[in-house]
Order: structure tokens, then sequence, then C-alpha cells
């Protein structure tokens, strides 16, 4: 009996492992498949087109603003700058900044704007002449640190698309339809390529939509790439008679989508068709692709082979649940219960490779911000605008660590932001005290006033207003900055000593905005100040300074001198 | 010391290089003070220079916090003084409102602010030049203010970049730069900057003409001391000194440079004079660093110390461009090939700088230039690294470097060259060659005519030819290039393509195509929002659904929108000029009429041409000797100077026949011609042309009014020539007094015959300008005229022999 059990427990300990290896591979980071160095980062578009304006490398996240602004996300730190080495630029003038960029489509809308590949990030440029007529695009490569930028190819045309993938440039050309009496707003496009260290090439076609129908609504045209294929969508439209709608036809709109893979090696072109249904929003997935169907009022989804042969059901969900993947994890979201007024923030759904939940989370940013795009297995990049109107104002980018999915359900996420255009300059401390600033007095006390608030890298000078009062016997002044109703203030406290506390005293009943400790006062000059502000100044006239705090730390409480 | 004074003689005896100088200061004072009256914010503080001046004066002591914080309460009484002035005036209820609201809003968060611009009486106009010049000033306060941290916190912007690894590893160009650039401004701190009136100092080192003049000054001396003896053959004479001729090319230079720095110094300073005078001085014993535009300047200079410096640059900058200058006289001997390859120099240079991006890889060609060095405020009054070898070099020590050592190899190949070729022009091995393979197969066939004779000299001897050649290959690339328009957007597709279906008069058939267009994009957006209704259907349906007319409607929905505008305003001046209206497409039409580079490209390679061609007519004889001869044609002088003339008119026409024509060609052959014949006013553009002038007629009239210039341009050109007698001297005039404007002019919008047209000016301006035109032609025919038939004519003196 013994033997029997050690037998059984034996084979378990044998199989049971195997079986988790082929669940694990199964589970197997699929990014093992993606080389982001030359493959196409398929997980910051998705099959709709569009594309997030985020490129990941070796080091970090490159990622471009509305504004043109290009920053870079360092990846062990978690903070961000623009690409630009002058220390003694302010990147708020386009023209002198090297980090801003006319890029040919808008960021974060459709149309990609860059890519990492091989050591360089590409970006498609808009040439305008003085008068901002359009001439043109070209495509840049720049070094990762921004330092060197080189034209590499020049087109009189723009692209509706563009993406890098082994070692080819490929793109999609438009021509808008002439033909007012048709429904559509586009010609067929075509899909060409260039070899990447060849851009002078003459261009290869890849995909002709033409072949597939007459015409194509416009907007977007979809470019996505993974191992040895490209994919693309075709929304062909039935030209529309305005003679059939006055005759009372019914409005016939756009047929379904068609979804196209080209095998880059023998430029094979395969539809994905599945026997069941329309194939809906492909995406790929451990090696395969995973979409699809609609089937009595459900999604069923299906896996497939890249050219969509050997199609198989993997399970029923319900209406409306879109499911997308980084590589490594599979994410859903319900688009219906989006649609919920009282969902607030961003709600995702965590799932194990059969498709069954494995948990949830709600992510604290706006809702309709992730749009069934995975990003990168580590981090969620977003922007987020203080004010939603106002896209030219201030903003913060937020990065979420995703290793926090797996440990929550339904609870909010925290996020990190690692840029603020608000706080472009570091705030009330300095990053050390600088050992040049000296005192220049033979008052050994007030000295050490001087010198424990600069050790404790507060923004000292040792210029102040001397006029205030003759009975002062020296001082120094304290930068500080706040947050108000009219925007940034900031503001030189002049730190006074005086011969005596009576002095003091009497300076501060003449002048009520102040501070006093003995013989010093700080004297703040404006009717009220925050909170915070009011301890930092106590704290230095009392000769025990605190730790500087930043504007962005404060509570909003004010202080008021009676 | 002698041979200095003899070459001081040579360029200050000329009268020319005196009344260029003189011409070319006043020419750019007059210049500079019409820029500066166009800025609307340079008018307005003139005009409140003692009020303007006044405000800084009480806010100059206070620290920069406080000023701010003054000059935007003082800021926000003129804004609530001027909406309470407003307010006075309305009459309109919801204006009322709208502005009764702000005023309340502005006496609950601004009470103190309010008060005051309750007492506050002053006429509207005086309250908007206050919100002018007080907004500037908060400007420049917001700027002072921002600078201490600027500055201050420079060590912790570099550590936090240095943080990030792209920028931290060690030895390349960012790292490298990064700590240098901490480096060079750690003098700065403490440096503080002060409110003042910076007009003055911006306006005058941002002016580009000066550099240009300047630099047609130091040409101009070149050829006077390098070029002219070698036309006069008098080479052979000077170059015989008594200490060899190295002493005699020591002394030229001595003398350019002595001279040009003189006339930098005169010129460039008379600018800051100039603003100063119009806009004040301000007070020049700040800070550079005061001006915003000198953020970036990591020296301590008060403004006066800078302008002497930045004057200084300037001088140093010019001197070696004479010296570049000189080389290529020294070096080539033949006059005409000196013009062509300094022009190639400087076209080089040109391209270079404004065609190399910052970031290049060979961006060093780009910041190393002349171009560079002279823009604006480069050398001192801006902070630029360059990336040799991943080492930051800055530029202002690339410069301080560079000029002198540029400097003492040019002056030396310059003297070496001079002392040891000869400087006489022989013919070239091609010109020999050529010349005999001609000999062989004409003939010398008896008398030839005077046209003939003037046609050769033009063509042949002047080399006119060439410059036909070359503009027939333009013209050439002009008639193939590919003008078709790339729209960017489906709605300009869309748009052109309701156009084709439309253009022409708007007749019953068009009218109902439009109706059921327009019934077509309504039932779209009833589509939409019965779509958006139902509530059968999930978002995701609807969105699907809508998505391809939402697609259609932003696009042709949006061209279909500018149709019935363009409808609207063509059926309005219809009824208004009593005409029938027509479609014209805006998009093609644009190109055709307002395209803003073209028209002057166009004229000015046009005016290149007439001056290199037509300098020479007159100058040839004088510069070959052959006054004497063709003096004494049969039927006089007079004929004589009528052929001269049209020769010069006839490579006139075929030059604009060549430039101008291959366009309209190709443009009618792209896009057809159905609405030549259509009133230009039915562009909405062209609304205030008051006429129902045909877009023929107009191109017609423009085509004339060309004709006219290039013809008072070549009389001009003609009248130099012979006044002159020198071919270069001609070229170097007509080229600052007609080729420099157009230049200048490329960059003003308001400064073209089509808008003449757009602001209806054109109707006494044509004529005015077409009347001043014939005035030029007629004084500059009586100016040549008289000058050549009272040419004396030198006799050569024969003595007689002995015996008789």
């Amino acid at each position: 009996m013994k033997k029997i059990i050690s037998i059984i427990l034996l084979c378990v300990m044998i199989f049971i492992p195997s079986a988790c290896d082929k669940n694990e591979k199964s589970d197997i980071n699929s990014n093992d498949l993606l080389d982001f160095n030359n493959d196409y980062q398929y997980y910051y578009s998705n099959i709709n087109g569009l594309n997030l304006s985020i490129t990941k490398s070796d080091f970090g996240y490159y990622i471009f603003l509305q504004n043109g602004l290009l920053c870079y996300i360092d990846k062990e730190s978690m903070e961000a700058t623009p690409l630009c080495n002058n220390v003694n630029c302010t990147h708020e003038d386009k023209n002198t900044c090297d980090a801003y960029f006319n890029t040919y489509s808008v960021p974060w809308s459709s149309g990609n704007t860059l890519q990492y590949n091989n050591g360089q990030i590409y970006i498609l440029v808009r040439n305008e002449d003085r008068y901002g007529n359009f001439e043109g695009v070209s495509l840049y490569s720049v070094s990762a640190d921004g330092s060197k930028q080189k034209e590499l190819v020049s087109f009189k045309d723009g692209f509706a698309n563009w993406i890098i993938h082994r070692g080819y440039f490929y793109y999609v050309k438009i021509d808008y339809s002439d033909d007012i009496e048709s429904y559509s707003v586009e010609k067929p496009f075509k899909i060409y390529r260039l070899p990447i260290d060849n851009l002078k090439s003459e261009p290869q076609l890849v995909f002709d939509s033409g072949k597939y129908c007459d015409y194509v609504t416009g907007g977007v045209h979809p470019l996505l790439a993974y191992e040895n294929y490209i994919m693309t969508t075709v929304s062909p439209i039935s030209k529309y008679k305005i003679n059939d709608i006055n005759n009372g036809e019914e409005y016939v709109g756009a047929d379904s989508r068609r979804y196209f893979t080209i095998n880059t090696e023998n430029l094979s072109v395969t539809e994905i068709i599945n026997n069941d249904g329309e194939v809906n929003a492909p995406i790929f997935y451990n090696g395969k692709l995973l979409y699809h169907i609609i089937k009595n009022n459900k999604f069923v989804y299906y896996t497939s082979e890249l050219d969509g042969d050997n199609a198989e059901l993997v399970k029923e969900m319900q209406y409306s649940d879109n499911v997308f993947s980084d590589g490594i994890n599979l994410y859903m979201q319900n688009i219906d219960e989006l649609f919920d007024e009282k969902m607030k923030n961003e709600k995702i759904y965590l799932l194990d490779s059969d498709l069954s939940k494995s948990g949830s989370a709600t992510l604290p940013i706006t809702k309709f911000s992730i749009s069934n795009i995975p990003q990168d297995p580590d981090y969620f990049i977003f922007i987020n605008y203080l004010q939603q109107e106002n896209l030219s104002g201030d903003f913060e980018i937020r990065c979420i660590d995703k290793s926090q999915l797996k440990n929550s359900d339904t609870e909010t996420i925290e996020y990190k932001t690692v840029y603020s255009s608000s706080r472009s300059t570091i705030d009330n401390k300095t990053a050390e005290p600088d050992d040049t600033l000296i005192l220049d007095t033979e008052d050994k006390d007030l000295q050490n006033v001087f010198e424990n608030a600069k050790n404790k890298c507060y923004k000292v000078s040792v210029s102040y207003d001397d006029t205030l009062s003759d009975k002062e016997t020296g001082g120094f002044s304290v930068k500080l900055k706040w947050a108000g109703d009219e925007g940034e203030y900031t503001a030189d406290f002049q730190i006074l000593k005086f011969n005596s506390d009576k002095d003091a005293k009497d300076f501060v009943k003449d002048n009520p905005y102040s501070f006093v400790n003995g013989q010093y006062v700080a004297f703040a000059s404006v009717s009220s100040v925050p909170v915070e502000i009011k301890d930092m100044l106590e704290s230095i006239i009392k000769n025990e300074p605190i730790d500087p705090i930043n504007s962005s730390d404060f509570s909003g409480d004010i202080y008021t001198f009676s | 010391m002698k041979l200095i004074k003899y070459e001081f003689n040579k360029l200050f005896c000329k009268r020319l290089f005196i009344i260029c100088f003189f011409l070319f200061l006043a020419a750019n004072a007059v210049v500079l003070f019409y820029t500066q009256s166009e800025a609307f914010e340079t008018q307005v503080i003139r005009k409140n220079l003692a009020e303007y001046e006044s405000v800084i004066d009480d806010i100059s002591d206070l620290p920069p916090e406080q000023a701010n914080t003054e000059l935007k309460s003082m800021l926000k009484v003129t804004e609530i003084a001027l909406e309470l002035d407003m307010l006075a005036d309305k009459t309109d209820e919801n204006t009322v409102a709208s502005l009764e609201g702000f005023l309340n809003q502005y006496k609950e968060q601004n009470p103190k602010e309010y008060a005051k611009a309750l007492e506050v009486d002053l006429s509207r106009q005086v309250l908007l030049d206050r919100q002018t010049f007080l907004s500037e000033l908060v400007q420049q306060s917001e700027y002072i203010v921002s600078y201490e941290s600027f500055i201050g916190e420079m060590k912790q912007r570099a550590q936090h970049q240095l943080k990030f690894s792209i920028f931290a590893e060690k030895g390349s160009f960012s790292y490298n730069n990064i700590q240098q650039t901490v480096k060079d401004f750690e003098n700065m701190n403490g440096v503080s900057p002060e409110i003042g009136n910076n007009l003055s100092i911006e306006n005058s080192t941002a002016f580009v003409l000066t550099d240009l003049l300047v630099v047609a000054l130091v040409f101009l001396m070149c050829i006077y001391l390098f070029s002219f003896e070698r036309d006069k053959g008098l080479y052979a004479l000077i170059k015989a000194t008594q200490k060899g001729r190295f002493s005699l090319i020591a002394s030229k230079i001595f003398v350019l440079i002595v001279c040009t720095a003189l006339v930098c110094v005169v010129y460039y300073l008379s600018n800051v004079l100039v603003c100063g005078l119009y806009s004040g001085f301000g007070d020049m014993t700040r800070n550079i660093q005061s001006i915003e535009m000198f953020m970036n300047c990591n020296f301590r200079l008060n403004i006066w110390q800078y302008i002497i410096l930045w004057c200084l640059s300037k001088a140093v900058t010019m001197c070696v461009a004479a010296t570049v200058f000189a080389l290529v006289f020294v070096l080539i001997k033949n006059t005409s090939v000196v013009y062509i390859v300094s022009a190639a120099v400087v076209i080089a240079q040109g391209l270079m700088f404004a065609g190399i991006g910052g970031k290049s890889p060979v961006s060093f060609f780009k910041y190393i230039s002349f171009y560079y060095f002279l823009s604006g405020n480069n050398v001192f009054g801006n902070y630029l690294n360059i990336n040799f070898f991943s080492h930051p070099i800055n530029i202002t020590k690339i410069y301080l470097v560079l000029m002198p050592l540029l400097f003492v190899i040019l002056s030396t190949v310059v003297c070496v060259s001079f002392v040891k070729q000869k400087q006489t022009a022989g013919k070239g091995v091609l010109t020999k060659l050529i010349e005999k393979a001609g000999n062989k197969f004409s003939r010398i066939n008896g008398s030839t005519s005077v046209f003939r004779c003037e046609c050769f000299k033009h063509y042949k001897c002047s080399m006119a030819i060439f410059a036909l050649i070359l503009l027939a290959f333009s013209a050439y690339s002009n008639l193939k290039d590919d003008i078709s328009i790339v729209y960017v957007s489906g709605t300009e597709s869309a748009y052109s393509a309701y156009l084709d279906r439309l253009e022409g008069e708007l007749t019953e058939e068009k009218e109902s195509f439009l109706s059921e267009q327009q019934a077509y994009f309504d039932s779209l957006s009833e589509e939409l929002h019965s779509i958006a209704a139902d509530t059968s259907l999930s978002e995701e349906e609807k969105l699907i659904k809508t998505e391809a007319i939402s697609s259609v409607l932003n696009t042709k929905g949006e061209a279909f929108n500018q149709v019935m505008q363009q409808t609207a305003y063509i059926k309005e001046v219809g009824s208004v000029y009593g005409i029938t209206p027509e479609y014209i497409n805006n998009i093609v039409y644009k190109k055709l009429v307002e395209d803003p580079t073209r028209e002057w490209q166009y004229f000015t390679l046009l005016m290149a041409v007439i001056i290199f061609a037509a300098s020479n007519v007159f100058a040839f004889e004088h510069k070959k000797k052959m006054s004497n001869l063709i003096s004494c044609t049969r039927g006089g002088k007079t004929r004589l100077v009528i052929l001269k003339i049209s020769v010069a008119m006839l490579t006139c026409a075929i030059s604009y026949v060549l430039i101008y024509v291959p366009y309209y060609i190709n443009f009618i052959n792209t896009f057809g011609k159905s609405s030549f014949d259509s009133p230009i006013i039915f562009m909405q553009d062209f609304s205030g042309v008051n006429s129902t002038i045909t877009i023929n007629s107009m191109i017609t009239v423009v085509a004339l009014m060309h004709i006219i210039f290039a013809a008072t341009a070549v009389m001009l050109v003609l009248m130099f020539s012979q006044t002159l007698k020198n071919n270069i001297l001609a070229v170097i005039v007509s080229s600052v007094s007609i080729l420099c404007p157009c230049l200048m002019c490329m960059n003003l919008p308001n400064i073209r015959l089509f808008t003449v047209f757009q602001n209806g000016a054109w109707v006494w301006l044509i004529p005015a300008l077409t009347m001043v035109c014939i005035i030029v032609i007629v004084l500059c025919y009586t100016a040549i005229f008289k000058s050549f038939t009272k040419m004396k004519i030198t006799h050569l003196r024969r003595t007689e022999n002995a015996d008789s």
C-alpha cells in the first residue's frame, strides 16, 4: 500500500509540474517573442488605429506630449525629463528647445508618431514653409539622448500610418476620394515598405486594399506587426447614392471590417476569416491571434494562427467584453460598463489564459483612457491634464506599476507622477547646500542661524532688505514658493536680527505681518500665507529649521495674520 | 607709410565709395526707423515714453517680486478702467450684461484695483496704450523674477538631469555638456537683472539689413583696392615698389581692415543711436541679462559694455570676411569670375546655415560660418556648445580662436599669392580652344551691322548668353514641375471635387445639385441622431454604425459647408455688381494668385539676370578702351544709344518669358483655365478689389506691371553702367539699389501686387506706379543720352616729322 501511494505521489510529482509547465508555457511571456529593439511595439496601439505616443527603449520610455515635446522616462528612477540636454533651457520655446518636434500625426491620436528601433528613436516630422503650408514629411532618427538628429528621407505626401518592424519601414499611402457622390472619403489605400538601411530605394508594394474593395471609410489606418506578420484592417463601404436615399431606400452605411495579415517574408496576404461569424478586434497573444465573433448577443473568443488558420474556440464571454494583452497579461474591459455614468474611473479585469477572470482593479485615470491598448508589461503611462478642458494647460505624466494589479481586487491602484509641467523647477528646497554662500557678519549667532537654514537646503540669500528698520543688526532672506488663486507666488522672506527682544517686538507691532522669536523676526509682508510657510519661517527663527516643504505638498490651509 | 597713405587715397578719392557709404548709412537708418515704426508695441511705447519711463523709475527700487505684484496691480486697474469705459458706450443688453458680469467679478476678486479704477479718468486710447506698455513691463518683471531661480537652480537641474541614464553616460556629449554648462554659468550667481527700457538694444542688435550693406561696402572696397588697378593694367607699374610687392599688398590689406572696422563701428553704432533716439536708451548700466533675449548670456556685462563687445565682434567678423574676399580677388584674375565665385561662396554658406539642422551630425558647418557669427547676438549674447567628438566646445571660444587664426592664415595666403603670382588676366585654355575652333568656321565677310555688333558684345563677350541658357534650363524645369495639389485632408479633396463639378456660373442645375447635397447631409445628421437615440443598440454597436457617418460629415460635410458659404458669398457679390455668380476653386487659384514667395522669387531672379546682363552694355567699351572707335558710327551716337538699349531690352524680354511663362503654361496644363474669365471678386480673399476685373485681366495687368518694372530696372542699370563706366561697380550699385530691396520685400506680405488688388488700392496705385516708371525711364534715357553723346573723344597726338 505504501509502495502504491509512493508511486502515485511520485507520478503526481513528475506530471503535475509538467502540466504546470504546459500551463506556464501557454502563460509564457509571449513578450519573449517581442524584441522591442527590432520589432514593432504593438502594445502601444490597437487595431482600431489609435496610437499612444510612447515607445520603450532599453533603459526607459520616450513619450510625446500633445504640444510636441518629447520626454524621457527613466525606468530605474521612474522620473521624466524633456529630451533636451541643455541645462540652460526652460523647454518653453519650441524654436530653441531640442526636445520639440513638429510631428506629422498629432500625438495620442491615430497614426504613429515615434518608434524606438536599434538604439535610435524614429520620428516622422511634418515639413512646413514659413507660412505653415504643408510641404511633405521627413523621417528623422534621433539618438537616445536627443543630442543628434538626422533626416533620413523625405516624402512629398503624408502617410496615414507607419511602423518599423524587423528592418523595414512600412507606411500606408492614401488618396482622398474625388467622387462626391459616393459615400466614401478615400480611395483604397496601399502599404509600402522600404529597408531601414536604404530608405532611398524604390518602395515595395506590400498590400493593396483595392483588391478587396472599391472604397474605404476614411480616418484611421491601423498597422500592427508581430513576428513575421503585418496586420491591417479594411473598412469597405458601399457606394452611396443620393438618389437612393431620396427614393426612400435605407441607408446602407459601412460594411463590417475585414482583417488581413501579410507575411513579411513572402508577402502573401491572408484574410482572417471565421466560418462561424465576422472576426472582430484581433489581438496578438502567445504567438497567436485572439479575436471574437458576435453570436447570440455574446462575444465568442477564438484563437488561431497568425494567418488565421486553425481557429479554436476559447471561451464565450459577455457582450462588450473586450480582451487585450501586453504579451504577458491578459486584460478585459466591458465597454458598456464603462459607459455607465456611475463608473467614474477606468475599471479593468485581469484574465487567466483561459479568459476567466482572475481579478480586477480600478485605475486612477479617466474612463476610456486605456481603449484596449495594453501598453508594455511593466507600466501604464498616461498624461493627465489638470483641467480637462484645457489640453495646453498644466499636466502630469503618471505611471501605474502593473505589478500592483496582481494584488488588487476592485481597489484603486496607486500611481506615481513622473513629471509635472507646473513643477518644472524644483521648489523650496535646493539639492544640496551651497557651500559658496557665506554670511558676512561678526555675529556668530546670526551666522549659526543662517548656516543651519542653509544646511537644511533652504534657498537662502545673503542679501536682504536692510531698510525695514534701523534697529536691526543683520539678516538674510529665504525664498519660498507657494500656489495661490492666481497662480504661483514666490517671495523673499526677510530674516532680521534686532538688538534686543523689545526692539524685535516693537518692529512686529509696526509690521504685523511678521513672526517673532526672541531677537529674530521673519517678515512676511503679506497678510496671509500657507500654514507650511509659517511653520518653515518660525522654525528658521527658532534656529531649529524643519525640512523645506515643497509647495505641491502643501495642505491648502492658510494662516492669516491678525 | 606713404603706400598706406596712397591706398587710403585710392579709396577715399572715389566718389562712388563716399556716396555709397553715406547713401547706405542713410538707407539703413531709414529702414530701421520704418521697421520700428511698424512694430505696434514700439510705437505705443514711443508715444508714451515719459509715462513708460516714469513707471520704470517708480518700481525699479522695489524687489523683483514686489515690482511684479505692483505692475500686475497697475495692469489690472487699467483693464478694469477699460471695461468701465466700454460699459459707458454700450447699449446692447447682452453686451452690457456681459460687461457688468466681468466687472462684478473684478469687484469681488480685485477690490483694491476696482476702487482705483473707478477714480481713473483717462481716455480710452490712453488706457489702451497703458495696457500695452504695462503688459510689456509685466512680462519683463516675470522674466526677472524667474531669472534668479533659473540661475540659482541650474546646479539642481543638472543633478536632476544626470540622474537619467541617457544623460549620465560618462564621456558622452550630453554628460559633458551638462557639466560644462553648469560651470560656465557659475559666475552668473548674484547677477540681478533690473527692469528697464530694452527696446533700443533689442531692435538695434536684431536688425539684419546692416550686415548686408556692410558686406556690400566691403566688397566695393575690395574692388577698388584689388581689382581696379588690374582692370586698368596698372599692376605692371605699381608692383615695382621700392621694397617689392609685399609692402604693397600689406598696405592694401591694412587699409582694407581699417576701413572695414571703421564702417562697422559707424554703421552698428548708428543702429543703436537710431533706436535709442526713437524709443529711448533706457538705463544702460543694467546687467545685460536684464533683457530676456540675453537670458542665456553667461558674461557679466552691463548693457553698454555688451554693445561695445557686440560692435567689436561684428567688426572682427567683417574684417575676416574682407580677407576672404581679398583672397578671392587676388587668386582669381578675371573680374567676372571673381563676382561669380564670391556669390557662390556667400550662397553656399547661406545654404549650409539655413539647410543644416541644429542637431545634425554636420551641424559644425552650420555654426562655424559667417552667417551664424553675424546673425543677431550669437557670439556673446547666447550660449551654445558645439558637439566636437563628444566634447562640448563653446561657440564663443571657437570664435575667439578661429577669427584671429583665419585672419592670420588668410592674410598670409593673400600676401604670398600677390607676391608670387602674376596679377593680370589672361585667356583661359578653354577660351583659346573655342576661339581657335570658331576661327576655322567663321570668316569676316565685310562690315557688320551695329545691331549685330552690339548683340555680339552683349551675348558673347559679356556672357549674357550663359545667363539665358541657365534660365532656359530653369524654364524647362518649371514647365515639367509637378504642381498638382497634395491634399492634406479629405475636406480639401472633397472641396476640390465639389468645385470640379460646380466651377463656372451658378446655374439652376447646380442649385438643384446643392439642394440635393444639403438634403443628403441633413439625412446623415438625422441618421446620427436616430442611432444615438436608439436604445436597442449597445454603445459599441452605436459606435460602429456612427463611425462611417461621422467620417463623412467631418470631411465631405465640412467641404460642403465651405461650398455653401462660398455660394452665399458669390450670390451676394453677384447681386451687388449685377453679374451672374460664378464659382472659383479657391484652393487651386490661391496657388496662382496668392503664392507669397513665387511672386518675389521670380521678380528677384529677373532683376538679378538684368543686372548681370545689362551692367556691361555701356561699360564694355570703356573697359576695353574702345570708346573712341564706337562713337563714330554712321547715324551718330543717338542711334548707338538706342541700339544698345534695345539689345538690353531684348535680353530683358527673353528673360521675362523664360522666367514667368513656363509656370503659367504648367498651371493651365495641370488645372485648366475654366475660371480665367471669372471676376476675381468671386474669390473671398479679393472681396476688396471693388471691381469685376477677371482673373485673366488681373494676371495680364500684373504681368504688364512686371514688364514695366523690369524695363525701368534695365534703364537704371544702363544708366549706372554709363555713369560709372565700370561693369563691376555697376553690378554692385544695382544689386544694392534693386536686389536688396527685393530680398527684403520677400518677407513683407503687404508689399505685393496681388495684395494691392486684394485691398482695392490697385485702381490708383497701378497707374501711379506706371507713371513713376515712365518718368524714371525717361530720366534714365536722358541721362544716358547726354552722358554718351557728350563724351569727349581723345585724339592721339602725333608728333610731326622733324624733317617736315
